[in-house]
């Protein structure tokens, strides 16, 4: 081990702000700096000269950021070559991704320029003895738990779902470093950009809630489904949904929950008509209140329901619908 | 256009909660889970095949796992592949995303060369989502991941679900592309099908077969070490409500006041 050990995150940028899963990030990471009494830095590559101020509001020490109108959207020619660069100039003991879209295809690509380990989702760190970062890993679904090391390659490299960290803030009076980024004319990727197609979630997202209505595969009607809308507004929450409401064509993957969708923590979950797969509990484990309404008394969701309903819904939906409003 | 399609036999993902810790040798049990073709990539072989009846070629699997996985890919040859690799031997255990990575982007280049790599964006059980990009590193080709959509001809435009819309890109092959489940619908195997799948062949590779550096596959080749594993327990001690609907909704009600998420007034 070295005297102090360096820690990177990838601050992705959107339109002149940081993405809050990097914020997220940098809040667990700042611990884990100071604990190996190391520095704790953002790399940023964007087409914008803003928005740095709330990394160092999160913790980063320095800010590393290339600025170019190339980073709009995500090529991965571009954007490795400039994260192979910058970690064979610092050396990081570690380097953090957030797992959004663009970082699942940038992250295994530049561990693989590297050669060197990629945790997949990570939902906790630690220091071992031997000052290895133990990365704990979810896998089956949420249903086995996995520390995965890096022990004989550096820097260890990780990804972080968004959600899976609270923000902090931890202020520092940090600098900018600005990445060259003229190699970049000799690179021809043969993968374009054309645009972006923007596609507004509906209502409020899920991750913002207090409360969130889930409904699952037992919901039968689309006249229910406008019910348990109808819920969610009432408790002035969300709904959300697992993957065969996603497959119904009644709502979307921004509104699901679980590995290939959201990782929430509101108060109050209430499933509904939800079996409670593996796939759908590591996205809702750590909510507050867990209410489950099933007909299935042998239904898994009962395994992490705090008030537990076996029953018809569509006997219980009427009944609290009509009594909330009054 | 040569296609190669990746597929992963995996356990069957409706049947993750059955799986346990065997607390004297600490590792993972999953005696009768079923093991299925990894759902993603039926879609992609699916998309591969599309492919194939609109601009001519032929579809190749590649598939690394042991030997007993030959009846998934026969599976992927119903469906309308025209061969499949199952690259099996003890060396290969072990392997991490590089190394597994690796190994496939060795026999897809032995057995190449292809115009395209498609994969399942993620697997149901390691789920990382980082093979695809890493094969593509290994072959050096391009990679895109979370596709939603396609359209191909000269060259191809891709739509890939990012946060909040869809970015479209346009690639010119050879390239990798990792695709999302709600690209299409895989067609089902029909007995056309199975009676076609009968005359193709499922080949075993072996080590010996492809030229592999041995430091690069299985553990030896594997950057990453797992340590403890453990099924978390994530059980609450909840209490079961029962009555009639009323008493229950008012249990409900009784439930969000305690949490704090009604406000005065609001009921
Ligand atoms: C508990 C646990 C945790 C793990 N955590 C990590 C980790 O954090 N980092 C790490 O590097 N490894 C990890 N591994 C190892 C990893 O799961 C294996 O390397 C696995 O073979 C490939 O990764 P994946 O299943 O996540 O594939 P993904 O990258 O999710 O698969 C995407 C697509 O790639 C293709 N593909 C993947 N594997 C194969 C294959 N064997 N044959 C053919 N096509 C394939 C398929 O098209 C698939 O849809 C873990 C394993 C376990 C058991
Ligand atoms: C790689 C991968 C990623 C995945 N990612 C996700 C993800 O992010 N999110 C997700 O949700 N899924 C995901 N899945 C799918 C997951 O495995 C399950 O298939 C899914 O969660 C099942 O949803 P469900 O429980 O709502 O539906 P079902 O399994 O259909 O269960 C319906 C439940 O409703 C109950 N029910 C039926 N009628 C009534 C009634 N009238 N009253 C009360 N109860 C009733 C039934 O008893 C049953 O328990 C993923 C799968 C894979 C392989």
């Amino acid at each position: 081990m070295r005297d102090h050990e360096d820690i990177l995150v990838f601050t992705e940028f959107k339109d002149g702000h940081p993405l809050k899963v990097g914020l997220e990030i940098l809040s667990k990471a700042r611990g884990l700096a100071d604990e190996m009494s190391g520095g704790l830095y953002a790399m940023v590559l964007t087409d914008r000269a803003d928005g740095f101020d709330m990394l160092f509001k999160y913790g980063a020490d320095r800010v590393y950021a290339g600025i170019d109108e190339s980073f709009r959207y995500y090529t991965g020619a571009y954007f490795s070559r400039m994260a192979v660069s910058l970690v064979e100039n610092i050396k990081p003991y570690a380097f953090i991704i957030g797992a959004t879209a663009m970082g699942s295809m940038f992250a295994p690509e530049v561990a693989a320029y590297l050669k060197t380990g990629l945790a997949a989702h990570v939902i906790d760190y630690k220091i071992d003895h031997a000052g290895n970062l133990v990365q704990v890993v979810p896998s089956f679904g949420s249903r086995v738990a996995a520390e995965i090391l890096t022990p004989h390659s550096r820097p260890q490299m990780s990804t972080v779902r968004p959600g899976t960290f609270e923000l902090k803030e931890n202020l520092r009076n940090g600098s900018i470093v600005h990445l060259d980024t003229s190699e970049l004319d000799y690179i021809a990727p043969r993968v374009t950009p054309l645009g972006f197609e923007e596609v507004k979630p509906e209502g409020m997202p899920l991750e913002d809630a207090e409360v969130v209505v889930v409904g699952g595969g037992g919901i039968e009607t689309r006249e229910d489904w406008e019910n348990l809308k109808e819920l969610s507004r009432l408790l002035n929450g969300a709904l959300g949904c697992t993957r065969p409401i996603v497959d119904k064509g009644w709502s979307d993957e921004a509104h699901m929950v679980g590995t290939s969708g959201k990782t929430i923590k509101p108060k109050v979950y209430i499933g509904i008509a939800v079996s409670g797969s593996s796939h759908h509990i590591t996205g809702m484990k750590d909510s507050g209140l867990v209410i489950a309404i099933n007909k299935d008394e042998n239904a898994p969701i009962f395994d992490v329901a705090d008030i537990r309903i076996v029953a018809d819904y569509k006997e219980i939906l009427p009944a609290l619908l009509s009594m909330i409003k009054g | 256009m040569r296609i190669a399609c990746l597929v992963k036999p995996v356990p069957d993902p409706e049947y993750y909660n059955r799986i346990s810790i065997d607390p004297v040798r600490g590792i993972l049990t999953r005696a009768g889970i079923p093991v299925v073709m990894n759902p993603t990539d039926r879609h992609a072989l699916e998309e591969a095949i599309r492919i194939k009846e609109k601009m001519g070629g032929e579809v190749v699997i590649f598939s690394m796992a042991p030997d007993d996985a030959g009846g998934i890919l026969k599976d992927g040859l119903a469906m309308g592949a025209d061969e499949a690799y199952l690259l099996s031997d003890r060396a290969f255990a072990g392997a991490d995303t590089l190394a597994t990575s690796y190994t496939l982007a060795k026999a897809i280049e032995q057995f190449g060369p292809f115009d395209i790599i498609l994969a399942g964006n993620e697997s149901a059980d390691g789920s990382t989502s980082q093979v695809p990009p890493q094969v593509g590193v290994w072959l050096s080709m391009p990679s895109l991941a979370g596709i939603i959509r396609m359209e191909y001809g000269e060259s191809f435009r891709v739509w890939c679900d990012v946060e909040e819309g869809r970015v479209e890109y346009e690639v010119t092959p050879p390239v990798v592309f990792a695709v999302k489940r709600g690209i299409n619908t895989p067609r089902y195997i029909g007995i056309k099908g199975i009676m076609a799948a009968k005359s193709k062949k499922v080949s075993i590779i072996r080590v010996g077969d492809i030229s592999v550096d041995l430091d690069r596959i299985g553990l030896n080749g594997s950057p990453t070490r797992a340590g403890r594993i453990v099924v978390p327990d994530i059980g609450r001690k909840g209490e079961t409500i029962t009555g009639s609907p009323g008493e229950i909704a008012e249990g409900i009600i009784e439930g969000l006041r305690k949490a704090g998420v009604i406000k005065e007034g609001m009921i």
